[in-house]
């Protein structure tokens, strides 16, 4: 049998438009703490690996 | 055994010079087990130069390698003097470039660091890291000369001088060895006061043999807590210098690889030669015992073939089978690696043992899992909505971060302008939010945070923004390459690179390259490639993104732009995937881990459906897929797609959990055992097996203590889902 999981939301009253919700673009600090953290799960991996730096005594 | 041919050497450090001209009480050069220092040459010898350089230009010829780094080490290297110094450097430059990249560094300890020795060091690109211990008062607790005299202000007068603007670009880092004794803060705030471009902090080498100094604050996890002290400072600072360890720590909680030989599973890929040519494993065996790092190899007689293939070098090279049976079963292993190999050394039991930092090391790695673990619970884990929106936001939030990284640059600044403007507009907001969701700009985007931006990308960005909004500008910026992509639009052939100007006026735009014509898209000139849409039967259009040159982020390779038959051709099995989805699925889109691309990139023939490291909304379709097959494949892609989004705006659970990999266990296998009928009901069974037993362990301890409320929230629409295959 095919089983779905319904989307919660679709019978909730419209949400705002996006725009609406999101803080204006100069007036994000990507420098503070929160936003840190937020981009913190996507960029804290280095992506592909460049050169690797492995020894210990020399950076 | 892994074999040596997995795990090329990339790095060698070549010690130009066996003494130093401090007497640091900490060294594990000269104060530790290891003495054979005494016998060693001076400066190393013109011939054993060349033949290191040799023995090099083979070896990377043989594994074809792209660079390798090669660390001017020591001793002090600066003691060889600035004529010795030159004389290596064009040895090692004249014999290794015509193989591959060198990449030439140093560390010292500043002391007598001048310009005189900074010219050479310009003229070979050397990058110079150099020994702090933090302020006077935490630097001169080990780090006197002969004559019990500071080195201090020595120090500190070299990183000046490095940090000038003639020599900043050779100015690697600062690297500080911890003491507990030293106020944490402090030592983190005199190093960044350098404007280092990264430090790095080094527990004292110790063995079981020779336990490191214990502190006196009675605590079990002395330097986790100096470690963690320092982490929150550097997190309040806003991580604005990147600290090796800790970054290391923060990507392998995330699944990425390691940063350092001193935690984490990477294989050591590195060499070290002595002043008398003699091979050597890890510089950090000094503290173990006398001719720890020895290996009976030179390079008058061997090659770097031999020794990779040494038992020592491999024996770091194991990853996971290469650690202690305490460390196989821990749970920050994947972080912590065992620590650096030579801290685990016993007479008793050689380096089959646990870091002598085992409880530091642990107590730091969960430290910083539980620092950065948001507990509460994001709206985005119950909506796809709001899913959205917290993408959207994370999206603005490092388009923000990139801006902060162009700041100055004059075509820049005339796209932000714009950004800006169309983001304070109702009208034009929309138009742009949907062009920061392009799935592609990701990539981009998370290379900015790390690196140099590419402004390029982002100008045509900005460019691209403009033409959907209708909003009147010029922009201008040089693009290399002989192409220009304007995402979301398509590409225009250049006859090679130069300054492009995009003007918009209203509906009307067009491409100018300096000097060149002016090339009006709308009109169709043969050097314009529009992007292709196809209606997805449902009113939605699905973006045939064969040009985007960010879209190579799939496992398997993206196919080349396709010619009109292959296109036609693609589309219609799209639109047949789609319209079998919709007959035998045709309550689908109502899944909460529906995937709906609105970005479609074709991948090599027999690729099928594939996920990249792109952003929620985009899917790889192999360009000889079977509808049938993406029926199939596409709702367990959902789930994979889903579950790393929510990843990327919320935390499901403390990073580096078993937490984590049980959600994925359960997702999976619910989503097998949910197949579409004409599946081995055999399989799914099993499956359905393996998900409760998942459920089961994630309900209990520890697993539930490290879900956070999103990841319990996911929980139980697992479980009712799981609930549900018994219906």
């Amino acid at each position: 049998m095919n089983h779905s999981v319904t989307k919660v939301g679709d019978d909730t009253a419209p949400a705002r438009p996006a725009h609406e919700r999101l803080a204006p673009l100069s007036a994000i600090n990507a420098r503070d703490a929160a936003a840190q953290r937020a981009a913190g799960r996507v960029t804290d991996v280095p992506g592909r690996r460049g050169k690797p730096i492995t020894f210990d005594s020399a950076l | 055994m892994t074999d040596s041919a997995d795990f090329p050497l990339q790095q060698l450090v070549l010690k130009i010079h066996s003494r130093c001209d401090l007497a640091c009480d900490h060294c594990y050069v000269y104060e530790h087990a290891d003495q054979t220092w005494r016998a060693k040459p001076v400066v190393i010898s013109p011939e054993t130069v060349a033949a290191v350089a040799r023995r090099l230009a083979e070896y990377a010829e043989a594994k074809s390698l792209d660079s390798i780094s090669v660390i001017l080490h020591g001793g002090e290297p600066l003691l060889a003097g600035p004529a010795r110094l030159r004389d290596i450097c064009t040895e090692l430059k004249s014999v290794v470039s015509p193989v591959t990249a060198l990449d030439l560094r140093m560390h010292t300890n500043g002391v007598q660091l001048r310009r005189k020795h900074l010219e050479v060091c310009r003229e070979f690109d050397v990058k110079i890291g150099i020994s702090l211990d933090g302020d006077r008062a935490a630097n001169d607790r080990h780090r006197l000369d002969r004559r019990g005299r500071s080195s201090y202000d020595r120090v500190v007068q070299a990183v000046e001088l490095l940090r000038s603007p003639e020599y900043r670009h050779l100015y690697l880092g600062l690297l500080c060895t911890v003491d507990v004794a030293n106020d944490p803060v402090a030592v983190h705030d005199a190093l960044t006061a350098l404007d280092p471009p990264r430090i790095d902090y080094l527990l004292p080498h110790s063995t079981w043999d020779s336990p490191p100094p214990p502190g006196r604050s009675g605590s079990p996890t002395p330097y986790a807590d100096w470690l963690l002290a320092v982490f929150d400072r550097w997190q309040e600072q806003g991580r604005t210098v990147p600290v090796r360890t800790f970054d290391s720590v923060l990507s392998t909680l995330r699944g990425g690889p390691s940063l350092t030989e001193a935690m984490g599973l990477a294989p050591s890929d590195l060499a070290v030669v002595e002043t008398d040519g003699s091979f050597e494993q890890a510089d950090s065996l000094k503290t173990a015992f006398d001719g720890a790092p020895a290996t009976g190899y030179d390079v008058l007689r061997h090659g770097f073939e031999e020794f990779a293939a040494h038992p020592g070098v491999r024996a770091r090279q194991s990853g996971i089978a290469g650690v202690s049976e305490t460390c196989r079963r821990c749970p920050v292993v994947e972080s912590c690696g065992g620590g650096l190999y030579a801290h685990r050394f016993s007479s008793e039991r050689q380096f089959d043992n646990p870091s002598v930092f085992c409880a530091d090391l642990k107590a730091l790695v969960e430290g910083i899992a539980d620092r950065i673990t948001q507990r509460d619970l994001a709206p985005a884990v119950l909506n796809s909505d709001e899913l959205f929106l917290a993408q959207l936001q994370l999206d603005r939030t490092l388009l923000a971060r990139t801006h902060t990284g162009l700041a100055g640059d004059p075509d820049w600044a005339a796209a932000w302008d714009l950004l800006v403007r169309l983001d304070s507009d109702e009208r034009t907001a929309p138009g742009l939010n949907a062009l920061l969701t392009h799935p592609y700009l990701r990539p981009a985007l998370h290379r900015a945070w790390h690196g140099p931006a590419d402004l390029p990308r982002f100008m045509a960005m900005a460019a691209a923004a403009a033409v959907h909004a209708r909003e009147p500008v010029t922009l201008g910026w040089d693009q290399p390459g002989t192409e220009l992509h304007l995402p979301t639009l398509g590409t225009l052939a250049l006859p090679g690179p130069g300054r492009v100007e995009v003007t918009v006026a209203g509906a009307q735009w067009s491409i100018r390259q300096h000097r060149g014509p002016v090339h009006v898209p709308a009109e169709r000139p043969a050097e314009w490639r529009e992007l292709t849409s196809v209606e997805r039967g449902t009113g939605a259009a699905l973006l045939i993104d064969d040009a985007d040159p960010y879209r190579s982020c799939y496992p398997v390779p993206v196919s080349d732009p396709l010619g009109d038959a292959e296109l036609a051709g693609f589309t219609a099995r799209l639109r047949a995937a789609y319209g079998l989805l919709d007959e035998q699925r045709p309550e689908w889109q109502k899944d909460i881990n529906a995937l709906e691309p609105a970005t479609v990139t074709p991948l090599a023939a027999g690729s099928g459906l594939q996920l990249g490291s792109h952003r929620l909304g985009a899917l790889g379709v192999a360009v000889d897929i079977e509808p049938a097959a993406f029926v199939r494949a596409l709702p367990l892609l959902g789930r994979r797609a889903r579950l790393t989004a929510l990843r990327e705006v919320a935390d499901l659970h403390v990073p580096g959990s078993r937490a984590g990999r049980l959600l994925d266990r359960a997702s999976e296998t619910i989503a097998e055992a949910v197949a579409p009928a004409g599946a081995d009901p055999v399989h799914r069974r099993r499956s359905a097996e393996t998900a409760a037993r998942a459920l089961d362990e994630l309900d209990g301890e520890p697993a539930r203590s490290h879900l956070t409320a999103s990841g319990r929230a996911l929980l139980a629409e697992l479980r009712e889902e799981h609930r549900a295959l018994d219906d």
